[in-house]
């Protein structure tokens, strides 16, 4: 069985919480464990905010995709954006074995989003990013 | 979303359910800051009630540990839910929680 939520996003910060509100709807209508919604949440709270902060190089209105689709023990989020090309798995891991005080405070984002979910895929197609990612509810 | 405030003595406590989003986060900076003023010296953030803590949370977190580590003082996250908990370790950082 698979069900889906798809929504488009303008680059705005409130836009986030909306989706955040729709994607708590579409997992309790699901019956999805809170633990995985929560996980799902953070990782898809880390990408749009880099998204909304980096993505973009002029301050025009920009349309994000976020289609959600529960496939039988996996839930696959895919977000598409048009801004800059960026392959967040390219990004080096931050070194967490530094004293709390040396540690640089950026950089946290994708490192979240990687522990926060199984698989990630990105591909670049069409002047857009997608990045594509599972998680095992 | 509310953040509810508690005094008692010297220290604060404060309460943030929710996620704690880059708005959250925001919100979370100014009570922060506005209890530093106050002078207080140690500050609870409790997080029994946060469905998850994002980046930005962490960040605010962090720098204000570190500031008021750095004067003697005190900020450290208490009661942390258990997705809470899981930020913080997986980014490195369970040293901000109260032990």
């Amino acid at each position: 069985m698979t069900s889906e939520l798809e929504l488009t996003l303008a680059n705005q910060q409130a836009e986030v919480a909306r989706l955040q509100d729709q994607l708590e709807a579409f997992a309790r209508q699901h019956g999805l464990a809170e633990s995985a919604l929560h996980e799902v949440q953070l990782a898809l709270e880390e990408h749009l905010t880099n998204i909304l902060s980096y993505g973009y190089e002029d301050q025009r209105e920009h349309l994000i995709r976020v289609r959600i689709q529960l496939h039988g023990p996996e839930l696959l989020v895919e977000v598409a954006d048009d801004g800059r090309p960026f392959n967040p798995l390219e990004t080096p891991a931050p070194d967490l074995s530094k004293p709390i005080e040396a540690r640089p405070i950026g950089g946290l984002g994708i490192h979240m989003i990687r522990k926060s979910v199984d698989q990630l895929k990105y591909r670049r197609e069409a002047g857009r990013n997608i990045l594509v990612m599972t998680k095992r509810i | 979303m509310e953040i509810e405030k508690k005094t008692s003595g010297d220290s604060m406590e404060l309460m943030v359910p929710g996620r704690i989003d880059g708005a959250a986060a925001n919100q979370l900076e100014v009570e922060v800051l506005a209890a530093i003023k106050q002078g207080v010296k140690a500050i609870y953030v409790n997080l029994a009630q946060a469905t998850f803590l994002c980046s930005a949370g962490i960040r605010v977190l962090l720098q204000y540990h570190r500031q008021m580590k750095g004067k003697g003082l005190k900020l450290l996250v208490t009661r942390p839910s258990p997705e809470v908990a899981s930020a913080l370790e997986m980014t490195g950082f369970p040293e901000l929680v109260e032990p």
